[in-house]
């Protein structure tokens, strides 16, 4: 089996974001921050309004690593079962036949996840959490990569069931998208005009490869203070004054993991305060909870964190 | 700024000033009611701990005992120092209870007002403020801030009495006595409205903790300056004011009251004369509580180091009944009841404080943190940094050593690093500043931030290819001249 280094997470990391930058025009930091959430094994809620690429960001990074892909499409009547996959009765067999469901494909599209009941919603967290299923008292493993994409439309609410706080805090990132600028607007008109560039992608990597860079991503060296540093930075959020509910410990270690990948993208074997900066803001705002007053101010928990990022010692070399 | 902690000592500040306005007025109306200089340290420190006890201890089930010790702390030091004698121990000791009780009466007071809130319940933060008001006002008596204006204004109608019936008795005074009625008469109008505007803001702030509302924390700061100001304008009013425009003169209200007080009951204690003084003296050279002794600053001093020999012996008495009882009980507080439970918690408080006051003088050695940012990691008491990392920080190695310099140097030219920037966050700034170097900056860098962040150690060439990179970024900012 080759040894694989962080030149090759490097390379990975270009050959996917040129691929998906074919489909997805001017998104090279929110796909860089979904590869980091691949390498991480982690999972990502995309949350923007309707029509920016969310779900074509997904389909194009699934279509990139070449894995088995399924869609979800959540709607209020959806059940856990059409999540999972059920048990039918075979009659050829005169025995009970597990159905395998939607969730058992390598990169999950789960789209419009707040539509779902809360039910549903919560049949993914075993998934999500430990990457595994469990159906009629068995239980499957899920096939290495395993990610879950989510995506939701933070401004619609009729109709939709808020995830609660525990799953929110399973979702390794949440992403914005954000309007494209007019140049890159145009540009994707150009590209869409005939026929839409998603067909025509081919995959650049193969599952297992992304499985082998993983265990490299883990192996990325973090210096004592950089994990001081991530730390402090979380424990801050849970001293902030309009936060109610900081970041929990899952927070840190998702932090450092992100770092790690975030530092291999770039072809280092350690990691600098740099790509915890980088990563803050996707991988800890959404696991603050604000007080209402706050909320009531228009205070988000990006601003929070960008401020604590303004006023936490990074401790390069003490006082200097 | 919490409230809490500030109101006590005004409540004892006023206590002392109306206090004294009362001795010192029946002192000049009736000298045989006149109180030692020497026993002023006494009715000051009793009201100041009365006061903080009652706020922060005092409540139904404190044991009658300790009440006992509290006040013997007081008046075992009295009764020593009026030459263990009935009468003026009597006389000694009334004031010195009287201001003990008065303070008492507002520290439970403030503590009325924090328990309050705790009948609450879950109230809205539009109905907390009626809900709050309703629940302190069921019994008209207890409404805190109705006692204060009523204790103010109560206090100050008897010592206006007392000032009315002096000047119609007796008529101007001159010399000291002039400066210290003005003093405590200024001290006691001050503290006095303090007291009442600091108890609004106590509601206030009880209400806003309950309403879990975001107060910006300088504003009790702000509140405090301005009754400062206020006040002190007051004062200076009530001192300087040259024009007696007020309707009611003190002469008007004397000559109406005047057969009043005059008709009323008369206090008549048979005055000591001199030869019995000098028998007493004789008896007992520490019987110098009467006014005529003339150990002026002397006295105050030795009355002043009686009172802290004989409260510290009390506290360290109780201090070990604390300790002795938390040992028997395996440090389990909860087992205790009642004198022991209080003495454990006296044991715990001074050792806490002791631990305070020695981290401290610690801090005062190694010598004060900067301003401006968040406490380290290591200081927050759960996460220690390695020892490998903190020698790391001692020795910097060549590399980091340039680093600092290139801070350093910078520095004096107005970019000072942040602590909350990275490494590379600070060369972008230092790349701005000075284009000319910009890519070594960036080289030297690139190898700083291997050194640092990397478990791996840079060959001795590149070392020395950096500290050179380093060097000619060091001359550039070295030669700037500034924009």
């Amino acid at each position: 089996m080759p040894q694989f280094s962080v030149s090759d997470v490097a390379l990975f990391g270009e050959q996917m974001i040129r691929n998906i930058s074919k489909v997805m025009v001017g998104k090279e930091t929110v796909t860089k921050r979904l590869l980091i959430a691949l390498l991480s094994d982690g999972h990502v809620l995309l949350e923007d309004v309707p029509g920016v690429g969310k779900t074509m960001l997904a389909r194009s990074l699934a279509a990139s690593c070449g894995g088995s892909f399924c869609r979800i499409q959540c709607t209020p009547d959806l059940l856990p079962s059409d999540v999972t996959g059920l048990s039918i009765y075979n009659q050829k067999q005169e025995d009970f036949v597990f159905r395998p469901g939607p969730i058992m494909a390598q990169i999950v599209l789960v789209d419009e996840i707040n539509r779902a009941t809360p039910r549903t919603q919560s049949s993914l967290l075993e998934a999500m959490g430990e990457g595994q299923v469990t159906v009629d008292g068995a239980t499957y493993d899920l096939r290495k990569p395993f990610m879950v994409v989510a995506t939701q439309n933070p401004v619609e609410f009729e109709g939709t069931f808020p995830l609660p706080e525990a799953q929110l805090d399973r979702f390794f990132l949440v992403l914005q998208l954000g309007y494209p600028t007019a140049e890159e607007e145009k540009e994707v008109l150009h590209r869409l005009q005939e026929e839409h560039p998603i067909s025509a992608l081919a995959p650049v990597t193969e599952p297992n490869h992304v499985a082998q860079l993983q265990e490299v991503v883990a192996r990325v060296h973090v210096e004592e203070s950089v994990r001081d540093y991530v730390v402090h930075l979380v424990r801050s959020t849970r001293q902030h004054p309009q936060v109610q509910l900081g970041a929990s410990p899952r927070g840190s270690l998702a932090l450092i993991r992100a770092a790690q990948a975030a530092a291999a993208l770039d072809s280092r074997d350690y990691v600098v305060p740099d790509d915890v900066k980088f990563m803050a803001t996707s991988v800890l705002a959404h696991r603050l909870i604000l007080k209402a007053e706050s909320i009531l101010r228009g205070t988000t928990a990006s601003s929070i964190i960008g401020e604590l990022l303004h006023q936490v010692d990074v401790g390069v070399e003490g006082d200097l | 700024m919490k409230m809490k902690a500030l109101l006590p000592a005004l409540a004892a500040i006023f206590t002392f000033s109306i206090i004294g306005l009362g001795t010192k007025y029946l002192g000049l109306l009736f000298p045989a009611l006149s109180v030692p200089f020497c026993l002023w340290p006494f009715i000051l420190l009793s009201a100041i701990e009365s006061a903080y006890f009652a706020t922060y201890y005092l409540g139904p089930r404190t044991p009658s005992l300790w009440r006992l010790i509290e006040l013997a702390v007081w008046l075992v030091p009295v009764y020593l120092l009026s030459g263990r004698s009935a009468e003026p121990f009597l006389r000694n000791g009334f004031w010195v209870v009287s201001s003990w009780l008065m303070a008492r009466g507002y520290g439970s007071q403030l503590s009325f007002m924090e328990r309050v809130a705790d009948h609450l319940g879950d109230q809205g933060a539009q109905t907390v403020n009626w809900e709050y008001e309703s629940l302190a006002s069921l019994d008209s008596d207890h409404a805190p801030l109705k006692y204060f204006w009523r204790r103010f204004f109560g206090y100050g109608g008897v010592i206006a009495i007392l000032a009315m019936a002096f000047h119609a008795k007796i008529g101007d005074l001159h010399g000291e006595d002039v400066l210290h009625l003005r003093l405590l008469g200024s001290a006691a109008v001050a503290s006095g409205l303090a007291l009442q505007g600091g108890a609004y803001l106590f509601r206030l702030q009880i209400l806003w903790g309950y309403a879990k509302a975001d107060v910006h924390p300088s504003l009790a700061r702000t509140w405090l300056k301005g009754m400062a100001v206020l006040l002190l304008v007051l004062v200076l009013f009530i001192n300087v004011a040259p024009v007696d425009y007020w309707p009611l003169t003190a002469t008007r209200i004397s000559t109406m009251l005047r057969n009043f007080v005059v008709k009323g009951p008369t206090v008549s204690m048979p005055p000591i004369t001199s030869d019995e003084k000098a028998s007493r003296l004789e008896e007992d050279p520490f019987w110098f509580f009467p006014e005529d002794v003339a150990l002026g600053p002397w006295g105050f001093i030795l009355a002043f180091a009686t009172l802290i020999v004989f409260a510290g012996m009390t506290f360290l008495l109780v201090s070990v009944i604390g300790l002795v009882a938390l040992r028997l009980v395996g440090h389990e507080l909860e087992k205790l009841r009642g004198l022991p439970k209080l003495a454990a918690q006296v044991y715990l408080g001074l050792r806490e404080s002791l631990r305070i006051l020695l981290g401290m003088m610690r801090n005062i050695r190694v010598g004060p943190r900067p301003l401006g940012r968040l406490p380290n990691v290591s200081e927050l008491g759960e996460v220690t940094k390695s020892k490998k990392h903190t020698e790391s920080m001692r020795k910097p190695r060549g590399v980091r050593a340039m680093f600092r310099r290139i801070a350093k140097v910078a520095k004096k030219k107005g970019l000072a690093f942040s602590p909350s920037q990275t490494a590379l966050e600070y060369g972008k700034t230092l790349q701005e500043h000075f284009p000319e170097v910009a890519r070594a900056v960036q080289e030297f860098l690139d190898g700083y931030q291997k050194v640092r962040y990397s478990d791996r150690e840079l060959s001795e060439s590149d070392q020395g290819k950096l500290l050179e990179v380093g060097a000619v970024i060091v001359e550039e900012i070295e030669r700037w001249k500034g924009e």
